[in-house]
């Protein structure tokens, strides 16, 4: 097994607020990891550092064997790490077609350059096939705010996917699911994570345990613990970062 | 799909057809201001690229428009260089500029950006007064009529005027289409809608702002040089803040984000202003009327609602 991604000593402070402190992450090709711990424990900064959203403090991060610590957020998307955002970021106004078009042509668009021709009946087809995966197949058309909440969840998974990724990373992908609708989610993910490393923070502990192959556990900014999902379950640390005590 | 793309490039062959068509019936009065609203619609056209499709709001494109007029009208004037490399030089003169002012004007968004641009073009403009030694000033200068040559073909010709206008405007037109209606369009518009969604999903913002600035300062260049070249003056009042003003006005009143918004909405707004000021010299008024019904009743301006009611496929 090769390691995807590497961070070391990475670090972020906000003011006087260590969000995340010297963590060491390994990642490896091909697994499905979740990320866990209380609110406030720096999961969505550590993925912001790594998906580029946020600059670190200090520390390195590696991808594919190469440094992106300096790589802006765009280049990393390049690189092949996806990320889809916690609070919903899709574009509103725009039809679900064109918000799965839109990731997935950008491999095409980097090969061709500004002015250069892509198919559009292939991406169209691709984009079809994408929103069929995440159960939205009968919306193509649709404009995006106008649909539920948690179909919108979905389009923004759907857009992730679109980018053919190699790491796809999901903040809270289930937030906000019927529990039919994270049945799907769990089947989608596992079928994805064939040819793509999953990271997800995830709070249903029910998707954490059914989905997850490791577990990082967070806390105070730092990793309090890592392991299997039978592992963590029996962890007296993560018991009690998480009851208090 | 198919049938959508030729539905729409009909739309606009058609038009730019009718408009062909109107250069046999059009009585000269109209004849006249209809190949000067054709001009002033490619700056329109092109301010619509950033300010529709992009979401910048620039209050500096009369900088562009100037850089254009002046880059022929100069050229010609010094080394006697007849339209066509006029015209050229101008456009050149433009898209330098607007790499320039886009490079320095987009590390800045929103209000900040209107300032910057709306402070690059006052400058311009003093700059055109400052050395009026070369530039007349606000007096401003006549390209010479026998300078006023594409080949074989007379310019200041009131036929042929019209017929090159409708081509450059043809030409402008069909370049929008093509742009909006491909992948980078699309992420033109990506940017509009949602800036930090566009850059996850790794496309570089910066790079694809810059570029529209510089096309759309092309396209404003192209109207400057095509104005000062077929109706052979060139002043300073092109470079005023009214001048950067306009085709915000064309644009708000057409339809921001429609292809064709910016035709016609300069038609309207250049009658508008035609007809009032015709009547009472407090013209004005009815353009600042003109805006308010427009908000009330159709703030997405007249295309823009039209596409939002019954055209969902109007590009």
């Amino acid at each position: 097994m090769t390691t995807l991604l590497q961070t070391r000593n990475l670090s972020k402070n906000f003011g006087g607020l260590a969000a995340v402190q010297s963590v060491d992450f390994d990642l490896q090709q091909g697994e499905i990891r979740a990320i866990i711990g209380p609110n406030g424990a720096g999961k969505s900064t550590l993925v912001g550092l790594i998906s580029g959203r946020i600059t670190p403090s200090g520390g390195s991060i590696t991808f594919d064997g190469k440094s992106i610590t300096q790589l802006p957020a765009h280049a990393r998307v390049a690189r092949g790490i996806a990320y889809t955002f916690q609070i919903t970021s899709i574009f509103a106004n725009l039809t679900c077609r064109e918000n799965i078009l839109l990731p997935a042509q950008r491999a095409s668009v980097a090969a061709s350059g500004l002015f250069g021709r892509v198919d559009e009946a292939a991406l169209e087809h691709r984009a079809e096939h994408i929103l069929a995966r995440v159960g939205l197949g009968d919306k193509a058309d649709t404009k995006a705010k106008e649909m539920a909440y948690g179909h919108q969840r979905l389009l923004e998974v759907g857009m992730g996917l679109a980018l053919d990724a190699k790491l796809l990373i999901l903040d809270e992908p289930t937030q906000g699911l019927a529990d039919s609708e994270i049945a799907n989610f769990i089947d989608l993910i596992r079928a994805v994570s064939k040819d793509t490393t999953v990271l997800l923070i995830e709070h249903n502990m029910t998707v954490v345990m059914d989905l997850a192959q490791r577990i990082t556990v967070m806390n105070f900014g730092e990793i309090l613990a890592e392991g299997t999902p039978e592992e963590i379950r029996a962890n007296s640390a993560v018991q009690s970062a998480y009851l208090g005590g | 799909m198919k049938g959508l793309i030729s539905k729409s490039l009909g739309l606009h062959l058609g038009l730019i057809a009718l408009l062909l068509l109107l250069h046999f019936i059009l009585p000269d009065y109209h004849h006249v201001s209809l190949a000067r609203i054709m001009v002033l619609a490619v700056y329109a056209l092109g301010f619509n690229l950033l300010f529709g499709y992009t979401g910048l709001l620039s209050l500096g494109h009369a900088l562009f428009f100037a850089a254009g007029l002046y880059g022929a009208g100069l050229s010609m004037q010094f080394f006697q260089w007849t339209a066509g490399p006029g015209f050229v030089f101008g456009l050149f003169c433009a898209i330098a500029v607007a790499t320039l002012i886009g490079m320095l004007a987009l590390r800045t968004v929103g209000v900040s950006f209107m300032i910057v641009t709306m402070m690059f073009a006052q400058v311009g403009y003093l700059l055109i007064l400052y050395y009026n030694e070369y530039t007349r000033g606000d007096e401003g200068f006549v390209i010479l009529r026998e300078l006023r040559m594409l080949g074989p073909l007379d310019l200041s010709a009131e036929g042929t005027r019209y017929l090159v206008a409708l081509a450059l405007l043809a030409a402008a037109i069909l370049i929008k289409l093509a742009l909006v209606r491909s992948p980078t369009g699309r992420i033109l518009v990506a940017i509009r809608e949602n800036e930090e969604r566009t850059r996850m999903l790794g496309y570089d913002p910066f790079r694809y702002k810059l570029m529209a600035m510089v096309i759309s300062g092309g396209f404003a260049g192209a109207a400057g040089a095509a104005y000062g070249i077929l109706f052979g003056y060139v002043g300073a009042s092109f470079a005023s803040i009214q001048y950067s003003i306009l085709p915000l006005l064309y644009v708000l009143m057409g339809g921001a984000g429609v292809v064709l918004g910016p035709l016609l909405g300069t038609i309207a707004m250049f009658y508008l202003i035609d007809i009032a000021s015709g009547l009472t010299s407090a013209y004005l008024f009815f353009v600042g009327l003109a805006l308010v019904l427009l908000i009330l009743v159709a703030p997405k301006g007249v295309l823009g609602t039209i596409r939002d009611r019954w055209v969902p496929w109007l590009p």
